[in-house]
């Protein structure tokens, strides 16, 4: 059992690694309910591994390990995901994931600004797709378009937040 | 657009056939900078996920603001009208409360004996204590047989169970999602136009006045309703039925056949933990590689002390329809093993049929007072009447178990079940 030093030292590292391990295991399972099982799984793992923790290693990429056979145990269950991410995949797509957060990390401040710019539908599509997390078919339904112009205008609204997003990024570049 | 961009769109999208994954994989597998693209392509979408749940949650509240300003800019208004006539002012207090009070969307925490925590716009967790209001945010509620009680202006009641998490996302009516767990409502009639609105993943349930219970699992939503009835919807064909007291009905992710309002079933008054995970049952423990049930740490939240604690337990969760129905004779019997011979704890929530909580209860099990076999195995047979309430409510036979579990409590001393149960006693001395 962890001293009472060592939990607060845990739960510190945890509300930092969360958020990063979170958006990796929902990336790959590509369900919120499941995601958050296997989320929870890793604390689990990762309190009663605390101990054999080195802490001259970094935590996230030790704790996206333990991150990284609980989808392994999940994906088994999974015809799809068995079919994309075989175990070599999954092992690059884990060790590159902090790099990534990280590099991309700066995107998020411009992220938000630039979805205010979206006109209403694409606001609406992007609402029920990522917040009401709705099929692409049932989003199709809502905003009264077929199933592949939905996901074609998902598609733009992904470049065209990306476009913004550079565009923020190099302007501040630029004052700075 | 590339066949490249299509692939990677289709995989956020969830919209790959077994084909295209296939194809996909192979892109991966052909360079690293294929990966590389992949990768930033996923991270780059949680992160959308997360800017949208954030801008969403924002703007609950800005609504929220924007409709409490404007009720406080009639509100004036009508104070200068009572000014000028008694008669005008009648009949502007009679439109007020018959026709245009403004609905309160604002949730007021009322009580619990466990743990609640808000999330708010920011994604700042704080504690919530009873009396406090609020508009927008994730409630959580943390605790094996914890009842957290919420009330609305117009009277209606919310009770949430231990691990469930809501969502207000609506400023002016009452609009809610579940994301998991489960809550039981009683609802006076509503605003024909605001009725209380509750969102799954994959159902909504609209209660115009009724006494209901909504569960959100894993990978389906069920709707039990004990008074009244409620408008139910899938939300992935947008069937919709009318779901009156006495029924449920229950709708999983990939549903295609007609959905059905069926009678609510009986809960056995057997149970055993070999049954394993059944229906929306959720194991605490993990088996091992002799099919034994092994204790597991959880947080616990510790109401007296204010902390929490990790506790290592073993056993079985199922809000609905729960694991089974206890009576007079109903006994608890486990055969356990401990690395060190530290007493053990029972411990069990129970609700009605009808989804009113009826109590926890728990026991101690003196485990060096209990013979050993020559591999460490003790056996414990506690009559239910034993169990020694938790909140002042007394055993009630006809409560339906929702959680059943053993506890070494902090201690980590390698709890091991072999057999765990729970049946009807065929006379005292059983």
């Amino acid at each position: 059992m962890l001293d009472e030093e060592r939990q607060v030292r845990f739960t510190q590292l945890w509300t930092e690694a969360q958020p990063a391990v979170s958006a990796y295991v929902r990336a790959i399972v590509r369900d919120s309910h499941v995601s958050k099982d296997i989320v929870q799984n890793t604390a689990i793992v990762l309190l009663r591994k605390f101990v054999e923790w080195d802490s001259q290693r970094e935590f996230l990429p030790w704790a996206m390990g333990f991150a990284k056979f609980e989808v392994l145990a999940h994906r088994r269950d999974v015809a799809r995901n068995r079919l994309l991410f075989d175990e070599a995949l999954l092992e690059a797509i884990t060790e590159s994931w902090p790099t990534a957060v990280s590099e991309l990390s700066l995107e998020q401040s411009a992220l938000h600004d630039c979805l205010e710019t979206l006109p209403p539908k694409a606001r609406k599509i992007v609402r029920l797709r990522y917040f009401e997390e709705l099929k692409m078919k049932q989003v199709a339904e809502q905003v009264g378009s077929s199933a592949g112009a939905a996901r074609i205008a998902l598609m733009r609204i992904r470049r065209q937040l990306l476009d913004c997003v550079n565009r923020r990024l190099q302007a501040a570049a630029g004052e700075a | 657009m590339s066949r490249t961009d299509e692939l990677i769109a289709g995989y956020l999208d969830d919209s790959l056939t077994d084909q295209q994954a296939v194809e996909l994989q192979q892109w991966l597998h052909s360079d690293p900078a294929n990966l590389k693209r992949f990768t930033t392509a996923m991270v780059r979408d949680e992160q959308l996920r997360a800017a949208v749940a954030s801008t969403e949650s924002l703007s609950a509240a800005e609504r929220y603001h924007a409709v409490q300003t404007k009720t406080q800019e009639r509100t004036l208004r009508k104070h200068s009208i009572l000014k000028l006539t008694v008669a005008t002012s009648l009949v502007i207090v009679i439109a007020w409360f018959g026709m245009f009070r403004p609905h309160n969307g604002s949730l007021t925490f009322a009580e619990t004996d466990g743990l609640v925590s808000l999330r708010d716009d920011s994604a700042t967790v704080h504690r919530l204590n009873p009396g406090e209001t609020f508009a927008s945010g994730s409630l959580i509620v943390e605790g094996d047989g914890t009842q957290a009680k919420f009330s609305y202006s117009d009277g209606s009641v919310l009770w949430l169970s231990g691990g469930t998490e809501l969502t207000l996302t609506g400023g002016q009516g009452k609009t809610l999602r579940l994301q998991a767990g489960m809550l039981r409502a009683d609802v006076p009639p509503q605003p024909v136009d605001r009725p209380l609105t509750i969102r799954t993943s994959n159902a909504q349930a609209t209660a115009f006045g009724t006494s209901f219970a909504l569960i959100a699992a894993k990978q389906e939503t069920r709707l039990v309703v004990n008074e009244g009835a409620v408008n139910f919807q899938r939300l992935s064909d947008a069937q919709t039925l009318t779901v009156n007291a006495n029924e449920q009905v229950c709708v999983g992710q990939d549903d295609t056949e007609p959905v059905r309002a069926e009678s609510t079933p009986n809960v056995s008054a057997t149970w055993n933990v070999k049954s394993k995970a059944e229906g929306n049952a959720t194991l605490v423990g993990q088996w091992n590689d002799q099919e034994n049930l092994v204790a597991t740490p959880e947080s616990v939240f510790l109401a007296v002390t204010g902390t929490n604690e990790i506790h290592y337990r073993a056993g079985t969760r199922n809000c609905y329809p729960g694991l089974v129905t206890l009576n007079e004779n109903s006994v608890v019997r486990i055969r356990y093993r401990l690395e060190k011979p530290v007493n053990l704890g029972l411990f069990i929530s129970t609700h009605l049929p009808s989804w009113e909580f009826s109590g926890n209860f728990r026991v101690y099990i003196e485990t060096p007072k209990l013979p050993a076999d020559n591999d460490g195995w003790r056996t414990a047979t506690v009559p239910i009447r034993s169990l020694i309430p938790m909140k002042e409510i007394p055993f009630q036979p006809g409560c339906v178990v929702s959680t059943l579990f053993a506890t070494s409590f902090a201690s980590d001393v390698g709890l091991e079940i072999a057999e765990f149960e729970v049946r009807v006693a065929a006379s005292q001395h059983d």
